[in-house]
């Protein structure tokens, strides 16, 4: 009776420090994956955050060719000045998305400017009317400026 | 037995009680401390990009820099601050004239043209209108052109508005100067002139009708714009000369000053105070005389104190 006591008590102590080294370690192992996911979320949210706030770019030209009388083609160049690539995701001129714009990556200090086109469905009325052309980038910034076409 | 094994049960899920516990607090814990350790280095990180961002803005905003175009392919530009700036690009008439990397030094100048610094498009060149846009490494753009000499006259200068009275008798009054027929604009460096119409021939004369009798009226309202040198302890004085047949009275900011006074002084308050000057001429010809020659001689002469034109 005695013997099988001392047996049982080792036993058990042993299942008890097994059972919470195990739990323990669970537990571990589930916050420490937790507490990763937590911190690789929010560094990436504000990595994005910093690269959205260091996109600087201007408007440097833009013009207007009227292509066919129900079509206006606006030639817009970019400069970034900034310290990050920025993509042109979006070029709008009044408003009103431009069709056959594809994105552009425009490097820091870039001098040879790459040109955007884009093509307006419907001619801009009239010489000399003033155009509100709009860029946005993928990070969501976005420059306007108006111009007469 | 029942003695025996009670209190070691008890004993024993209290110490599994306890471990978990302190484990999923120290869990929690480790867990919300972290949190917010990685926050703070987050918004850290954050705070020192907005920094550098505000530091770049305030950079460009300091910048600015003045364009002296001479021609369609040549231009100054002037650096009026104490922060350097470098022009990356040149545009103009929608085509890029330039690119590269130029410095200007504080309170320095550059002129850029095809002599002073290589990279010229020369295809772009060729379009060049004279208008040209440059832009900085800070990402500003600055605009200036080839002024004409219309521009270049309308500022630093009198804006002579000519009028003749076409029929007979003579407005007396400025307003009856400017109530009268408008000939047109011209733009004078100064108020001071000398002439003599010499003949009846002379196509003024003819145009106008200079020699009837009543004359008609020629005559001119001349505005400016001046700055005050000085400060309020001393006065604006303009002192004028002029023939004895024409009528000369003078508006101080709007303010007909009364006519015969001369000189004409105003105190125009605290130093660069700004000012508009108005000065009415009228010549009251009275036709020619036996010789078919104008006898009079036609000046004005103005001497300005303590005041310039505004720029």
């Amino acid at each position: 009776m005695r013997k099988r006591k001392g047996v049982s008590e080792i036993v058990a102590t042993v299942l008890m420090i097994m059972i919470v080294t195990l739990v323990g370690f669970t537990v571990l192992l589930y916050g420490m994956g937790y507490f990763s996911g937590i911190t690789s979320a929010r560094d990436l949210a504000n990595a994005q955050t910093i690269d959205a706030l260091q996109e600087r770019f201007v408007i440097v030209d833009c013009h207007f060719t009227n292509t066919s009388p129900s079509s206006t083609t606006v030639t817009v160049t970019v400069y970034n000045y900034g310290n990050e690539n920025i993509f042109i995701s979006g070029l709008y001129a009044n408003d009103t998305p431009i069709g056959t714009f594809s994105p552009v990556e425009i490097y820091p200090n870039q001098n040879n400017n790459l040109p955007i086109n884009g093509t307006l469905s419907q001619a801009i009325q009239g010489l000399g009317d003033n155009v509100e052309i709009r860029v946005v980038t993928t990070l969501g910034n976005y420059y306007d400026n108006w111009y007469t076409s | 037995m029942t003695t025996g094994t009670h209190p070691r049960r008890r004993r024993s899920s209290k110490g599994v009680s306890s471990v978990i516990g302190m484990a999923i607090f120290l869990l929690l814990f480790a867990i919300a401390v972290s949190y917010i350790f990685t926050w703070t280095q987050d918004q850290g990180t954050y705070v020192n990009a907005i920094n550098t961002q505000a530091n770049l803005d305030r950079n460009r905003l300091s910048e600015n820099l003045l364009i002296t175009a001479f021609n369609s392919s040549s231009l100054n530009v002037q650096n009026p601050t104490s922060m350097a700036s470098v022009i990356t690009q040149i545009w103009s008439n929608d085509a890029e004239i330039w690119s590269g990397f130029q410095g200007i030094s504080p309170f320095g100048n550059f002129t850029f043209n095809n002599q002073t610094i290589s990279g010229w498009n020369s295809t772009a060149l060729g379009l060049s209108n004279g208008n040209f846009e440059i832009v900085t490494l800070n990402g500003n753009a600055f605009s200036g052109g080839v002024q004409t000499q219309f521009s270049e006259a309308i500022t630093d200068t009198w804006n002579v508005t000519w009028y003749y009275n076409a029929t007979a008798g003579q407005p007396s009054t400025p307003a009856g100067l400017a109530s009268s027929t408008y000939l047109g604009n011209s733009y004078w460096y100064d108020l001071n002139f000398d002439w003599l119409w010499s003949v009846a021939s002379n196509p003024v004369i003819a145009n106008y009708n200079l020699s009837a009798s009543p004359a008609s009226t020629l005559g001119f309202i001349a505005n400016t714009t001046l700055i005050k040198t000085t400060g309020s302890q001393s006065s604006i004085s303009i002192s004028y000369y002029n023939d004895l047949n024409s009528t000369v009275q003078f508006a101080i900011d709007g303010q007909l000053q009364p006519l015969g006074t001369n000189p004409i002084t105003f105190n125009g308050g605290s130093q660069y105070s700004v000012h508009t000057i108005t000065v009415y001429y009228l010549m009251n010809t009275t036709g020619i005389n036996s010789n078919n020659i104008f006898s009079y001689v036609y000046s004005l002469k103005l001497n300005v104190f303590n005041a310039t034109f505004a720029p």
